[in-house]
């Protein structure tokens, strides 16, 4: 079953943090074979996640833009509110829906 | 007005600075070397030929230096600060739902805000830490 955008944006977040806290770990512990093993583990599973949320929702960064058109200025600008807050804009799609 | 134009980055500005402190510290280090009443307050903590050996690895000083940490090649005395932390381990994590909440990976650093008289009155440390 397929996640909806903002639990899969909110999954991106997560996975994210987590391995940005495990390379700052490594800057300061580099020879740690178990913050290595998570780096490796949590960042296969981030860039899945990054790629699978690009293909059914469009770039995330303007580096994320794959195929013939220019998408990346399609979804809100990374300085609103919506780009920043998902479930906002789940919210707003639900309202205009009805 | 005159300006000075030195093109450094933060990087090396701060690379330049470090590099001024060891200077300073191994002239220290002469001193203490040549002056028999200094040498009987070094304690022990470090050897002629260990610092020399640091001082004239010029190569390995620069490399450490740029990752910000220097310490294991500098000899210990004399010293111009000292620090306490604690080593920390990889261990003890969040689940990623949690570590996003928590604002952190590591258990051992989430100390949650809890108004109180002291410190120890807190019930945070009553209870053996804050319950995950």
């Amino acid at each position: 079953m397929k996640m909806c955008k903002v639990k899969m944006k909110r999954n991106i977040q997560k996975l994210a943090f987590a391995v940005h806290e495990t390379v700052l770990y490594l800057d300061g512990h580099p020879c740690c074979k178990k913050a290595l093993a998570y780096y490796h583990k949590y960042n296969a599973l981030l860039q899945e996640a990054v790629c699978e949320y690009e293909k059914n929702f469009g770039p995330l960064t303007q580096y994320g833009v794959t195929g013939d058109e220019w998408t990346w200025i399609k979804g809100p600008w990374p300085w609103e509110y919506e780009a920043n807050c998902p479930e906002s804009e789940e919210v707003r799609r639900n309202v205009a829906v009805r | 007005m005159v300006y000075n134009n030195e093109y450094k980055t933060p990087r090396e500005r701060v690379n330049d600075d470090l590099r001024a402190i060891t200077e300073n510290d191994m002239a220290v280090f002469d001193f203490i070397s040549s002056n028999p009443l200094a040498k009987q307050e070094n304690h022990g903590c470090c050897k002629t030929n260990e610092y020399q050996t640091t001082r004239y690895n010029k190569e390995e000083n620069t490399r450490m230096r740029g990752r910000g940490s220097f310490t294991n090649n500098v000899c210990s005395c004399p010293s111009l600060a000292m620090i306490y932390s604690p080593d920390q381990d990889f261990d003890d994590l969040f689940d990623i739902d949690l570590a996003l909440a928590h604002g952190s990976l590591f258990k051992g650093l989430v100390f949650p805000f809890e108004a109180s008289s002291c410190a120890c009155a807190s019930p945070h440390m009553k209870n053996g830490g804050y319950k995950r």
